[in-house]
């Protein structure tokens, strides 16, 4: 059984905080009643999706949207206090095996699913087909879907409603990648470009796409065919793109939302103030981290990356900057039982201005030095803010530091990709294996490796654990890996992890998050009025 | 007439391309560009895929040819796709430019009612502790930045009266009543600026129009007093108020940029601030098309309701 992180309930009037991994929530999940029927939920998201195409975008925008009307062979356990569960439950395999040697997975697959009744597909039965011609579709796309894949040869469907996995070598992330949300299960109709994947949606979940007018809302009814018996209770789901974020406050504020979501700091304290009788529920989603591009000098030195890692004081900064937060690592907490002991990642992250000019001085810079710091305003203002914390923390040592705020286009497509920067502050996004923290970032290939890291032994350790199946064991060796970029790689350096804050009117029941994108709950979510 | 008209028109023309072609120029150098964002977008990039979704996009040919073949296209009806949804670029400019019209539309409305009457008495009770107060209140109408006045504006409506427009934009056919609700506050917002100016140009022209000869002579000639100002002053005091209105429209569609940003309006405005965040070149394009095709046209309705007003400008 998992250890729950539970909910955090953040900031006191004062923004005093417990460095927050317990908590509780001031919402008393559990007791809820019996589910009523009817009504809409409705509520601001963060963006707008850009494309509908589950294999285009590996966005929160998208897949919430998509998620509550696809989905998949396996999923994760929701409900209260699930956050961030990782227990694999069935979606449209009702069971599976794997082999002893770990190198065939067998998905026995429900067969009273019906497509939704939309042209082309028109309500037929789901089958094997469909999870064969998405998975080929997978592997000829790019994006991450398809370095799950890597280690299977081989997909068959003895039948309509088994499919069998064959591996090359063991796999261990395999059930948990393919419950994640980059891998939603189309209708093979929409795999040989029959339906507009970039603008509509048609599977076999508990809601129906009724219109996505782009920068306006996407509005969702029940789909009657659902499989699972007497689900969804609501009516419709309506999901706004992101506003400005005074009209998220003003519409949750007036009763126009039923929940809403924030990180910031001025916000929840508004909200808690102006709807006292709503539930609150705060959830570690998502973390800071500063990036080092160690290709240049003098940042290839790992002395003076861990002078850098030391300057910072974390806490004050998630303190003033978001109310709460919590020491994060490679690994981020969300994962829980794979994430380091909270003590070791502070004892690994201390704030030591004194040991940081030592290091400095050790590596040849005792006068420090000058660098330039990229950061975007696109994610909001909270983290130009954070990007001027660090670099006054920095200067405190001696490195000087000019901070280009840039344009979101600017910093994703040509500078951090590029590595057109020296240093450079970002998020982190929240995964549901390890290794999906590991393999793109700090591989010397991995896709998303864009700090030059470049260390044999580390890729060999990163191979290395997707081969180990017993799960005690693949946790010890993961720590072993962090424990490692902690030790001797130090880039990126973590900033914290820090709370999203979810609102939710009185009435609104069953509505429990969980970390992984798409709103995999919204079927059990009813109305209370 | 006519031909001054076509001459307009021409050079009109001539005017939007230059501007295209600027934008086009400078969407393509500006540092980022849509395809390792929309490999950023899908989870990974490497230098194959993106030298392949170029070449997909036309974007692997040199600025000038891309030019070239858009303006070939552009000329024919044919603005392109868009290059993150695949849509033809045209629909969803049709389904946008109603909204900022709209808004538009009602903010100039809007400005001319509040804006002429006020003028009006600000110069007939010129230096009065009235005509004091309205020209107060005008300047610091023109010196209030829109986008504050909006949020203000939304606090207040939620602060005291706990209610705001409701939210998922309907046109007015779909529903006029929440349309109207939607429109209004931002199209007020929008006319507290260019009614600001219209009342102080409005006072000036007609202040000026009043102390002339012919308004004497109709004075002496025992007219009525709101004949005098109506019918004779106020008319020949429009024409600089017309062209007012008519430079301020160009203001008036960069400020619906914001107040569509703020108030949730599915607009062009937005439409051009999204496409630019996402690098959508073609959507750019066509909006920036439109808009300079609206300012245009509206200079040339200016031009020509002068004549209507202007007697003395329509026999020239």
């Amino acid at each position: 059984m998992l250890i729950l992180i539970l909910f955090v309930l953040a900031a006191c009037e004062s923004g005093s905080n417990e460095p927050a991994s317990k908590s509780e929530s001031s919402n008393k999940t559990g007791e809820e009643g019996t589910p009523k029927e009817g009504g809409t939920l409705s509520f601001y998201d963060f963006d707008d999706p850009k494309t509908l195409d589950p294999h285009k975008s590996i966005a929160s925008a998208t897949n919430s949207r998509i998620g509550l009307v696809y989905n998949k062979l396996v999923t994760f356990a929701t409900g209260p206090d699930n956050f961030s569960s990782d227990e694999i439950v069935p979606d449209l395999a009702k069971d599976w095996e794997i082999s002893e040697d770990g190198k065939t997975y067998t998905f026995h697959l429900r067969d009273d699913v019906k497509w939704q009744n939309i042209a082309p597909v028109n309500g037929r039965a789901f089958t094997s087909e469909d999870v064969i011609a998405t998975m080929e579709r997978i592997k000829n796309l790019p994006g991450p879907q398809a370095n799950s894949l890597v280690s299977v040869e081989s997909i068959e469907a003895p039948d309509d409603y088994t499919v069998i996995f064959n591996l090359s070598e063991p796999y261990a992330p395999l059930l948990n990648q393919l419950a994640s949300f980059v891998m939603w299960i189309l209708p093979k109709e929409a795999t040989e470009g029959k339906v507009d994947l970039d603008n509509t949606a048609i599977g076999t979940g508990p809601f129906i796409l009724e219109s996505w007018k782009r920068g306006v809302e996407a509005s969702f009814k029940k789909n009657p065919d659902y499989f699972e018996e007497g689900k969804p209770y609501l009516d419709g789901v309506t999901i706004y793109p992101n506003g400005d974020s005074m009209t998220e406050v003003n519409a949750f504020r007036t009763g126009q939302t039923d929940v809403i979501l924030t990180d910031s700091k001025i916000d929840f304290e508004t909200l808690k103030k102006s709807v006292p009788d709503a539930q609150i529920q705060s959830e570690i989603v998502t973390a800071s981290r500063l990036f080092i591009n160690q290709t240049r000098k003098p940042l290839d030195n790992i002395l003076v990356r861990q002078a850098m890692s030391k300057a910072i004081d974390r806490e004050g900064a998630w303190k003033s900057i978001y109310g709460n937060g919590e020491y994060n690592g490679y690994v981020m907490p969300t994962l829980e039982d794979w994430a380091l002991p909270l003590d070791e990642r502070k004892e690994y992250q201390e704030y030591d201005p004194e040991g940081a000019k030592e290091l400095l001085a050790e590596a040849g810079f005792p006068d420090g030095f000058e660098v330039s710091m990229i950061v975007t305003d696109g994610y909001g203002p909270q983290l130009v803010t954070l990007a001027e914390w660090v670099a006054e923390d920095l200067k405190e040592i001696g490195i000087k530091v000019n901070i280009e705020v840039l344009e979101y286009g600017t910093f994703f497509s040509e500078r951090w990709p590029s590595k057109e920067y020296d240093i450079g502050i970002g998020l982190v996004t929240p995964v549901t294996d390890p290794s999906d923290s590991l393999d793109p970032f700090f591989k010397s290939d991995g896709y998303r490796n864009w700090q030059g890291v470049n260390d044999p032994k580390l890729d060999e350790m990163i191979k290395q654990q997707y081969l180990i199946v017993d799960r005690d064991e693949r946790i010890k060796y993961i720590n072993e890996i962090e424990r490692y970029l902690f030790e001797n790689v130090t880039n990126h350096v973590n900033l914290f992890a820090y709370h999203i804050h979810h609102f939710k009117q009185p009435y609104v029941k069953g509505f429990d998050p969980h970390s992984n994108y798409g709103y995999l709950f919204m079927k059990n979510v009813w109305l209370d009025k | 007439m006519i031909g001054y008209i076509f001459k307009r028109l021409l050079y009109g023309i001539l005017v939007v391309l230059i501007m295209v072609t600027f934008v086009f120029v400078l969407m393509r150098s500006v540092p980022g560009d849509v395809v390792t964002l929309q490999l950023a977008e899908a989870g990974s990039v490497s230098e194959e895929q993106v030298d392949e979704m170029k070449s997909q996009l036309g974007l692997d040919k040199s600025i000038g040819i891309q030019l070239v073949v858009w303006l070939t296209n552009a000329v024919q009806g044919d603005l392109g796709n868009s290059l993150w949804s695949a849509q033809p670029v045209v629909n969803l400019i049709v389904e946008r430019l109603p909204v900022t019209l709209e808004l538009t539309f009602f903010s100039v409305i809007l400005a001319i009612i509040i804006g002429i009457p006020i003028g009006v008495l600000s110069a007939v009770k010129h230096n009065s502790f009235i005509d004091h107060i309205l020209r107060v209140t005008a300047v610091g109408g023109l010196s209030i930045p829109n986008f504050w006045l909006g949020l203000i504006i939304l606090l207040v409506l939620s602060l005291v009266f706990n209610w705001i427009p409701p939210l998922g934009f309907k046109s007015f056919s779909e529903n006029p009543i929440v349309n109207f609700q939607q429109m209004v506050f931002p199209a007020l917002v929008l006319a507290v600026t260019l009614s600001a100016s219209i009342i102080r140009m409005t006072r000036s022209a007609l202040l000026e129009v009043l102390h002339t000869d012919f308004i004497r002579t109709i004075r002496s000639k025992g007219a009525k007093e709101r004949v005098v100002i109506y019918k004779h002053a106020l008319r020949n005091s429009l024409v600089s108020v017309i062209t007012l209105i008519g430079i301020q429209i160009g203001t008036l569609l960069g400020g619906t940029v914001v107040l569509e940003t703020i108030f949730s309006l599915p607009g062009l405005g937005s439409l051009i601030f999204e496409s630019v965040t996402i690098r959508d070149y073609p959507i750019v394009q066509a909006s920036v098309l439109t808009f300079g095709t609206m300012f245009l046209l509206v200079n040339l309705v200016v031009d020509v309701m002068y004549g209507w007003i202007d007697p003395r400008i329509r026999n020239n």
